[in-house]
């Protein structure tokens, strides 16, 4: 098959931002505000905003009540046939796993006659033997938090006594890995005190099906560790561990962020907040009923995440309409000058919104916008030999 | 080519004259699992949304 020019793919790419808001599709339920690690880095509690510390430690019978049939109403509204639902916290399984097992059920029927996808993210060191089969058995979902190996992940992923939590999480994955129907796959903090290649053989040795790498939460008010000072440091740590995933003759897990980053290069969109321009249709509910905005943004200032907006009083489609959130679906028109002028602009997106935030504005390049630029040319660098050489072996 | 605000293409690859057909069925490998990703999308053009990222 021969792609008639690159006109295809531009018209993907340059698609307008929404003259409507675009429905919510993920909702992001806080069923549990408290966590039993704590991690150094984690934007819940060791940030900016600490209000976690003060919600409800769970979602009451009746926020989950209120909020299942918020999502019932918006599905139906909008005529979605599909949701997909996080169960998230904190640490979700901390309210046990039989009870996300009932929720997962009730969800189903909230939204019926649309399905329901649904996926519990989890720090991994309570999902033992019946937790998992109690997941797998409502058909849920999971996806684990690991850094990498021992060394890496406990450098972060720790119990408030400072041990660390590889253990309990190399157990949980390798039960994981022998139930591909629930295993949902591995997000990963890149830390540059660890061996890039090293933390990606360590992922892939639970044979997970999806990897994501996740730069930490900073901003320009709190610029993230660079040891060396390099401030290509983090692009240039992810671009070797794009070559060793690239480079496989066979791939051997998908990883969203290069997969992301590809398809926007060769044209087409991306399915994730970390980069292009797609409108962002994910929206979380509190433990106590409260919308918020994608809650990483509790990295960045007290409040930056409050809608003020909550399940027993209002819509999902009320909150389309605050602004904040609208903010988030305007595409090319909400980022920077700097940005909109930048030859990668469309591919980038600007970074993750969380690490624009500089005095007050989130209208800034991103705190990670030189590690951005160069993994963004290193991927496009590679394609493009690649194409070469499949242009080649066709003439 | 840069892109700029009046929204040229900028980095985007080129696949004009790129035939998939000496592309091997059988490769696996991250480029050709791209490639045929884009085609799809090419021919079945679907609204795109970004998900959250802290969830897999
Ligand atoms: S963050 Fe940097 S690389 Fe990304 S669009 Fe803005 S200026 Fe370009």
């Amino acid at each position: 098959m021969t792609v008639p020019g690159d006109g295809r793919g531009a018209a993907v790419a340059d698609r307008p931002a929404p003259a409507r808001p675009v429905p919510f599709s993920e909702f992001i339920l806080k069923v549990h505000s408290r966590c039993n690690l704590a991690c150094d880095y984690c934007y819940m509690y060791e940030l900016a905003d600490r209000s976690a510390r003060t919600d409800p430690p769970r979602m009451s019978p009746e926020v989950f009540a209120r909020t299942c049939w918020r999502i019932g109403e918006h599905v139906r509204t909008h005529g979605l046939d599909a949701a997909r639902v996080v169960l998230h916290g904190g640490e979700p399984l901390l309210v046990g796993a039989p009870a996300l097992a009932r929720m997962a059920d009730r969800l189903r029927a909230a939204v019926r006659p649309a399905t329901a996808r649904i996926t519990v993210q989890t720090n991994g060191t309570r999902l033992d033997e019946p937790a998992l089969s109690a997941l797998v058995g409502a058909g849920v979902r999971i996806g684990v938090s690991l850094d990498g190996d021992r060394t890496a992940n406990d450098r972060h992923r720790r119990y408030a006594s400072g041990r660390g939590s590889f253990d309990q999480v190399d157990a949980a994955l390798r039960r994981l890995a022998d139930r591909p129907e629930a295993y949902a796959g591995i997000l990963c903090v890149v830390d540059l005190a660890a061996d890039p290649l090293d933390t990606y053989a360590a992922l892939l040795a639970y044979r997970p099906p999806v990897v994501d790498f996740l730069l930490p939460h900073a901003n320009w008010e709190s610029p993230p560790a660079r040891p060396d000072g390099d401030d290509t440091g983090y692009g240039r740590w992810l671009a070797r561990v794009f070559d060793a995933w690239y480079d496989a003759p066979v791939r051997r897990t998908r990883v969203r962020l290069f997969e992301e980053l590809i398809n926007l290069l060769l044209g087409g969109a991306s399915r994730t907040e970390s980069l292009g321009l797609s409108p962002v249709a994910a929206v979380v509910v509190n433990t106590d009923g409260g919308y918020e905005q994608v809650d990483t943004l509790r990295s960045s200032y007290p409040g930056a995440v409050d809608t003020d907006l909550t399940v027993f009083a209002h819509s999902f489609d009320e909150v389309l309409r605050h602004p904040a959130v609208a903010a988030r679906q305007a595409g090319v028109s909400a980022l920077a000058a700097g940005c909109r002028a930048c030859p990668v602009h469309r591919v980038c997106g600007g970074g993750n919104y969380p690490h624009r935030y500089r005095a007050g504005s989130f209208t800034n390049p991103s705190v990670y916008c030189h590690d951005l630029r160069l993994l963004i040319d290193h991927v496009a660098g590679r394609l493009r030999a690649d194409l070469v050489g499949l242009r080649g072996r066709d003439g | 080519m840069d892109s700029t605000e009046d929204g040229s293409q900028g980095v985007l690859v080129d696949l004009s004259d790129v035939s998939l057909a000496d592309l091997p069925e059988l490769d696996q490998s991250a480029f050709a699992w791209s490639l045929r990703r884009i085609l799809e999308e090419v021919d079945r053009p679907r609204d795109a949304v970004a998900g959250w990222n802290s969830a897999m």
